[in-house]
């Protein structure tokens, strides 16, 4: 209803070529005020995680893979400077980016994947860790009693 | 000048018609998705925080390998239960689903709907949550085949093809609903993909209470 007054008043007072300028002065403003009103981005976020604790332990060297993600869906691995791509929406992409990742980890600590080797590397994806023992002792122990968690 | 006129205005409007496009382009790119062909239900199997009784029925697919996943159960689940779940506001309708068609990852996903129907489901979840590779070894599944011997229940869900088909049927849904990836949540029949944080999360469910309202 206020954009009828606008352009009414707009038409009563100014001759053709002005008319047209306001008009599309006033839709950037319009449209700029309505772009500024939508959800802003989301901040992003980022996690270390540490893989020669699965791949290499008994050296003493970090490979850190740092996880980035915007709380929506662009999402990414960073390694050695390097941005691999991890879709939250694809997941396939985070399987091809860890893949990637260890493949260069292969080239910068060869020490660490010549004494793991190819079968140990390979097991060392699947090996029972630590915290896996015990989550799993937890499951054995106290699965079949029904429990609270879901009311 | 009557040319210059003519010339100033089709630049002017062709601008206008620009910004238009792009203000309705942005529109559409932050509006989700709306299913028209299915209506999503909840089944037998499905694990289920919260009463019948709530406004909103969150539905979410989910998978124990995908990190983003993980990330709500972590961070954004704890939340969701105080504000929404425990005040009967939302209830939360998890579908666990096998996009790998991985048999070590089917098996697993089959003990965990039936240990959540039958037992206790937290320590599975957990550990499937924290170490999904837990599913490749030999201790998860003599693990399977101990609870399958020990306990009818499971024994009756797992060989007789109830969690099977169960998580069957949530691919085929995931798939009809012509989804990727996980998580992915469905609230008041719209599509919402991807990792959603907190904060986030709660705009649309605040959005979709509402609507309901």
């Amino acid at each position: 209803m206020g954009i009828y007054f606008i352009i009414l008043y707009i038409n009563s007072k100014l001759n053709n070529m002005k008319k047209i300028t306001y008009i599309a002065l006033f839709a950037v403003l319009i449209t700029s005020l309505s772009l500024s009103c939508l959800e802003p981005e989301p901040e992003e976020s980022c996690d270390g995680n540490d893989l020669a604790d699965d791949f290499c332990e008994q050296l003493d060297i970090d490979l850190i893979a740092t996880f980035c993600s915007d709380g929506e869906a662009n999402s990414y691995y960073i390694y050695n400077g390097e941005t691999y791509e991890c879709d939250g929406v694809e997941s396939s992409t985070c399987d091809t980016a860890l893949d990637d990742i260890t493949a260069q980890m292969r080239v910068d600590e060869p020490e660490c994947f010549a004494k793991s080797g190819k079968e140990s590397f390979k097991a060392a994806k699947t090996r029972l860790s630590n915290t896996a023992e015990k989550l799993l002792m937890d499951v054995r122990l106290n699965s079949l009693n029904k429990g609270s968690l879901n009311f | 000048m009557k040319r210059r006129v003519k010339a100033d205005s089709i630049i002017v409007l062709f601008l206008i018609v620009i910004l238009i496009g792009f203000f309705a382009y942005q529109l559409i790119k932050t509006s989700p998705k709306n299913i028209t062909s299915i209506s999503l239900q909840e089944k037998d199997l499905d694990i289920v925080y919260g009463s019948d009784d709530v406004l909103l029925t969150v539905f979410m697919f989910t998978s124990y390998e995908c990190k983003f996943c993980n990330n709500f159960f972590s961070e954004a689940l704890p939340l969701l239960k105080k504000e929404y779940i425990e005040t009967r506001k939302v209830k939360l309708v998890i579908k666990l689903v096998d996009i790998t068609n991985n048999s070590n990852i089917l098996n697993s996903l089959k003990l965990a709907v039936c240990i959540n129907e039958c037992g206790n489901f937290e320590p599975i979840d957990k550990l499937l949550r924290n170490e999904p590779s837990v599913v490749y070894t030999e201790e998860f599944i003599q693990l399977t085949e101990d609870f399958i011997a020990e306990n009818n229940h499971i024994a009756e869900y797992m060989l007789s093809g109830i969690a099977e088909s169960y998580i069957i049927s949530n691919y085929k849904d995931f798939k009809a609903l012509s989804l990727t990836g996980t998580p992915t949540f469905i609230i008041n029949n719209r599509i919402y993909k991807g990792y959603k944080n907190y904060d986030t999360l709660k705009k649309k469910i605040e959005k979709e209470l509402h609507s309901v309202l």
